[in-house]
């Protein structure tokens, strides 16, 4: 049984204590710092986000000792970046003013243009889900065809290989110019990004699958289509659910990429509008945002993960 | 006419440096609701005999029939237990055995074929193992649902390979035990082509023992236990010690024979 002092007495609480004492007191040097205070916003969000940040550590529930440390240790670390990133701008203002605004303004951009942020992330999403969704299925039943017949398996596994060692990057100009709407050609280039590599993946799946899988399906007399989506798609899905969390990122990567070039709202296209108004605090603030919400994506995979895969090989 | 019928059943791979020939010119009957045992030393073509009625090998040359008809590939009136655990592992016991059961009764309501798994399962003695995972049930309760999956499609015949190959000499026995009462609870009305290398599991289970060296049959030896069998009986018996000791001097001379052929290196 653990000591009500040495609950209280952790790291996180003392950075916790450190930073809300950072926010809550006056600038030190204000007064020879003319224009500074009167560009500060509210701290008020700020102060919410670190108080959600300790309530999240002090109420969280772990099994084992180890995990319970890990938590406690990343909660160090982001205290201790949002303390030095508060002392380093209001507090002693030793940051280049322009590239790093103090993070009470930053955190504050959610508040005053929550309306805007949140229209970009339905558009965002909307684009990022519809591509992803249609390339992992038709990546998926295609590839489980082509990867279970093998002689069109040699023929299309070297070619996909080639077309898919073309970065999607480089080809999103050329096809947000080729096609009409931009909501049609981000769609696409997201899919072209996420579909190769899930097809070949699935074509190698297949192709080297355990063959005593297939013998035992194949004598328990199952028809083609059971032997495709009874057998070995159960039998691929860890991997496709495991490869998903890096298929997210690169679909965030290709969106936000063509975002910037042709999109007239979503989190790229935030992201790009205000730097290139210098306006770097609503930029920090657009890229912690795009941050979050693919580290949400990635926490729903994980919990799908856990959902759907109950066996191991 | 017999329930399977081989002739002048040849098996050929071609392997990377050219054709390898795993079985020549075998011909064989096998009666219906008999229990045949293939025995033979390791390489000596006892498995691909038995995938060829399994429906995965292929004959290069000759006929294989099942009650008369020649067959390509797997069929419905057949059921498979492999050695190797064979369960699907994404499925528990049940959907595994379930799972055949649909596949052959392409009409059946699931909830009829969950009851027939159920039956198949609680006959194995895997009452309360149904709803597990198979990777969390042991090899020899793994077996069990292999087996239970076989028996609950009614096949006519039941290929076994190995079955109890990997397990422990205990387990071993129980399953043999096991395996025998099952059959006779269906009044042997099933014909079972079985798969080993361990001369007292063949000399326990069959009626007759097809000893096999590479490549052909070697000889034919029938059993003449009465059934239902006990082990400590037939053990105890001189007719087995004069069996036993026959199949294993097959068995060595076999070896010897190999080692004769690799020059003594052995």
């Amino acid at each position: 049984m653990k000591t009500l002092k040495t609950r209280i007495l952790t790291i996180p609480n003392l950075l916790f204590t450190l930073l809300l004492a950072a926010v809550l007191t006056p600038q030190s040097r204000l007064a020879a710092v003319p224009g500074y205070g009167a560009k500060m916003k509210s701290p008020l969000v700020f102060l919410c986000v670190i108080v959600i940040i300790e309530l999240a550590y002090l109420l969280r529930s772990g099994k084992n000792e180890e995990k319970l440390k890990v938590s406690s240790d990343i909660t160090a670390f982001v205290f201790l970046l949002l303390l030095a990133w508060e002392v380093t701008t209001r507090k002693l203002d030793i940051a280049p003013r322009i590239f790093l605004p103090p993070p009470e303004n930053v955190f504050n951009v959610f508040v005053e243009d929550w309306d805007f942020i949140l229209q970009g992330w339905a558009r965002s999403m909307y684009l990022l889900l519809t591509g992803f969704t249609l390339a992992i299925i038709a990546g998926v039943i295609l590839g489980l065809i082509v990867g279970w017949i093998p002689r069109l398996r040699r023929a299309v596994f070297p070619i996909s290989k080639a077309v898919s060692a073309v970065p999607s990057m480089i080809y999103v100009p050329y096809i947000v110019m080729l096609l009409p709407t931009f909501t049609s050609a981000s769609i696409f280039v997201i899919f072209l990004g996420i579909f190769f590599p899930t097809f070949m993946n699935m074509i190698n799946r297949v192709g080297t699958i355990d063959h005593k899988i297939v013998d035992t399906a194949r004598v328990l007399n199952a028809p083609l289509h059971s032997m495709l989506f009874r057998v070995i798609l159960p039998y691929t899905l860890p991997r496709i659910i495991n490869n998903l969390t890096v298929m997210l990122s690169v679909s965030v990567m290709t969106l936000t990429a063509a975002e910037m070039m042709g999109a007239d709202r979503g989190m790229g296209y935030y992201v790009r509008k205000f730097s290139s108004e210098i306006n770097y605090t609503k930029t920090i603030a657009g890229i912690l945002f795009i941050a979050l919400v693919v580290s949400l994506l990635n926490w729903f995979v994980d919990l799908l993960k856990k959902k759907l895969i109950k066996w191991n090989y | 006419m017999s329930k399977i019928e081989l002739k002048n059943l040849c098996v050929e791979y071609s392997g990377g440096s050219g054709r390898f020939r795993a079985l020549s010119d075998i011909s064989l009957n096998i009666e219906d609701g008999e229990f045949v045992c293939l025995v033979g030393s390791s390489g000596c073509g006892k498995s691909t005999l038995l995938g060829v009625l399994e429906g995965l090998n292929k004959p290069s040359s000759g006929t294989a029939k099942i009650n008369g008809k020649e067959f390509k590939g797997p069929g419905p009136e057949r059921a498979v237990v492999f050695q190797h655990y064979s369960l699907f592992p994404w499925l528990t016991a049940k959907q595994n055995v379930a799972f055949a059961v649909t596949l052959v009764h392409k009409e059946m309501k699931k909830a009829e074929a969950n009851a027939i798994s159920e039956k198949y399962l609680d006959k194995v003695g895997l009452t309360g193992f149904m709803d597990k995972l198979s990777g969390e049930l042991s090899g020899g309760m793994q077996q069990r649902v292999a087996i239970a999956r076989a028996l609950a499609v009614s096949p006519e015949i039941l290929l076994m390979d190995e079955p109890f190959g990997a397990l422990d000499a205990k387990t071993r026995v129980t399953l043999q035990k096991q395996l025998l009462e099952l059959w006779g609870s269906e009044n042997r009305s099933m014909t079972v082509v079985f798969v080993t290398h361990d001369i007292d599991e063949a000399l326990f289970l069959a009626d007759r023992i097809i000893f096999m060296e590479p490549k052909k049959i070697r000889r034919e030896i029938s059993v003449p236990f009465s059934r239902p069998r006990s082990q400590s009986e037939i053990f105890a018996s001189k007719e087995y010690a004069s069996l036993r000791s026959e199949l294993f001097s097959l068995f060595y001379d076999d070896i010897s024979e190999k080692i004769n052929e690799m020059g003594g290196w052995l």
